[in-house]
């Protein structure tokens, strides 16, 4: 049978690469692409090349990186931006195929099996050649025959660049990276295989199958799998609809809270998105779950059923308040709050008419929340308010709904 | 070196939904015609950033004319130095005001 051929394309420095096009000069001075930490968001979110040399790393704080390069031009993000160039790179990506899975905002595999350009390196240096004439910013290329060794090989040369993995080279090239190469292996992981004398993904596909299922369980199966070339999940069509499982929102606010009009405040801004984007999905939830974060960074979820499957910020918004309370010790300061509705089902199976007067009064309610939907759509998310959000306004002046970013799925599915 | 100049333009926009250059107005002031243009798809410019170009001949030569769907503007390759690097801001820790004192 024919190999598939696969490409990942991972955009190079991605944030710090779309403000160096509109500015640069930028490319002259050691720069990177940090949040707002008046807002606590004050992290690396990308880097150029210049101050990646002076060891700053993604993820470092602010103060952080300072260190390592007093010398550092800080640039806050512009989440429009990055998403119009994503877009306009997906665009180019389709035009070769229609198997285009997009893993994050700035990685895409490709699948170019059955496709009349099949030759994945002729089409991996037109896509470079294209993106810098095009949209003026540079990918690395990894061509492969499983989606684990395609993304390897985009890491492997770094920027501008093109790597094959082909079934010749993969031993001499792949067996001899570090094992943390390897996508899922993070830290932890990374620390377990360690700890049984693994360094290299040449040592973890040497050490079997068998082994690392009796040592990691079943992760220890897709382990040996990725490792030896041999996953074969498919690269998912573009447009395919992910079923929702969840739906959820999270903030770390401005200042720790620590009194119950604040949580409540929080908590009813988070779920009032959470009720308008299960309306907009057309689901109801059946379950309400929320995380915490507290000023130790120490983190902890609890979840609860709700009594009937809802979709209505007015009683999903007091069960999680319920439950935060209930869990919630005084002397504690919440630093991150979430609140996320799972256990989802569709509302037709629910649109049963009722005559009961409390299915009256939410029906009546579920009028009011759709309207105010309809006037934030219009007006914008901010133009109409709880009263409660207007007691500390640093805490509940974010339009949660609209800011919403949707996250990379795991590579497993949602 | 160069630069992104931003200009006015006058657009033609024809019944197909093709657009046509017709003038441009340079940041002195003085307007130039356009007398051929062909459009060429997106491309990054050699000054600034990248969008849909159009090359358009102004007194007798080919030059390159950009417009951006994400900003609204249209610009082209100036002569001149870009704008300098903006100097790096020396750290400044910001006060947590939610860090919880001690003892409290």
């Amino acid at each position: 049978m024919k190999d598939r051929v696969i490409l990942h394309v991972d955009q190079n420095s991605f944030y710090a690469s779309v403000e160096m096009l509109g500015r640069p000069s930028l490319k002259t001075v050691p720069c990177a692409v940090a949040g707002d930490p008046v807002n606590r968001h004050g992290i690396v979110l990308a880097k150029n090349q210049l101050a990646k040399k002076t060891g700053i790393k993604t993820g470092e704080t602010i103060w952080q990186a300072k260190q390592k390069c007093p010398q550092l031009v800080l640039v806050p993000p512009d989440y429009r931006s990055y998403l119009y160039y994503s877009r306009l790179a997906r665009e180019i990506y389709r035009q070769y195929t229609d198997r285009v899975e997009s893993f994050g905002i700035d990685e895409c595999w490709m699948d170019l099996s059955d496709c009349p350009r099949d030759d994945g390196f002729a089409v991996a240096e037109t896509l470079r050649s294209r993106m810098k004439k095009e949209l003026g910013l540079t990918v690395s290329v990894g061509v492969s025959w499983n989606k684990i060794y395609a993304k390897l090989g985009s890491d492997l040369k770094k920027p501008d660049a093109t790597t094959l993995i082909s079934r010749h080279n993969y031993r001499s090239i792949v067996y001899s990276r570090p094992v943390e190469d390897l996508l899922y292996v993070g830290r932890a992981t990374y620390r377990k295989l360690r700890r049984v004398g693994i360094r290299t993904i040449g040592q973890l596909v040497a050490a079997g199958p068998d082994f690392l299922r009796t040592s990691f369980g079943i992760v220890g199966l897709s382990l040996y799998t990725f490792a030896a070339g041999l996953d074969e999940t498919p690269v998912a069509s573009s447009g395919r609809e992910i079923p929702i499982k969840s739906v959820g929102n999270s903030i770390t606010t401005r200042h720790d809270l620590y009194t119950e009009k604040d949580i409540k405040a929080v908590t009813y801004m988070l779920a009032e998105s959470v009720a308008s984007r299960l309306r907009d999905a057309g689901m109801a939830a059946r379950t309400v779950q929320v995380s915490l974060r507290d000023y130790q960074l120490c983190n902890f979820e609890r979840q609860a059923p709700l009594p009937l499957a809802s979709q209505l910020c007015s009683e999903i918004a007091p069960a999680a308040f319920k439950l935060i309370m209930a869990h919630f010790k005084p002397g504690q300061w919440i630093r991150s709050l979430g609140v996320r509705a799972c256990n989802l089902i569709p509302l037709s199976k629910l649109n049963q008419e009722s005559f009961l007067p409390e299915e009256r009064r939410r029906k009546a309610v579920w009028q009011l929340e759709n309207t105010i939907d309809l006037l934030r759509g219009r007006y914008g998310g901010l133009a109409v308010r709880r009263g409660i959000s207007l007691a500390d306004r640093s805490l509940t002046e974010h339009d949660i709904k609209n800011e919403n970013v949707i996250h990379p799925i795991g590579f497993f599915g949602p | 070196m160069s630069r992104p100049v931003f200009v006015s333009v006058i657009l033609e926009m024809s019944a197909s939904g093709a657009r046509h250059p017709l003038e441009i107005t340079w940041e002195d002031g003085s307007r130039y015609e356009i007398t051929r243009s062909l459009y060429l798809g997106r491309r990054a410019a050699r000054s600034a950033g990248s969008g849909e170009c159009w090359l358009c001949r102004i007194c007798g030569k080919d030059l390159p004319l950009y417009y951006s769907p994400l900003t609204g503007r249209w610009w082209m390759d100036g002569k001149g130095d870009p704008e300098p690097a903006p100097a790096a801001q020396p750290y400044k820790a910001v006060k947590d005001r939610g860090r919880k004192p001690a003892g409290a």
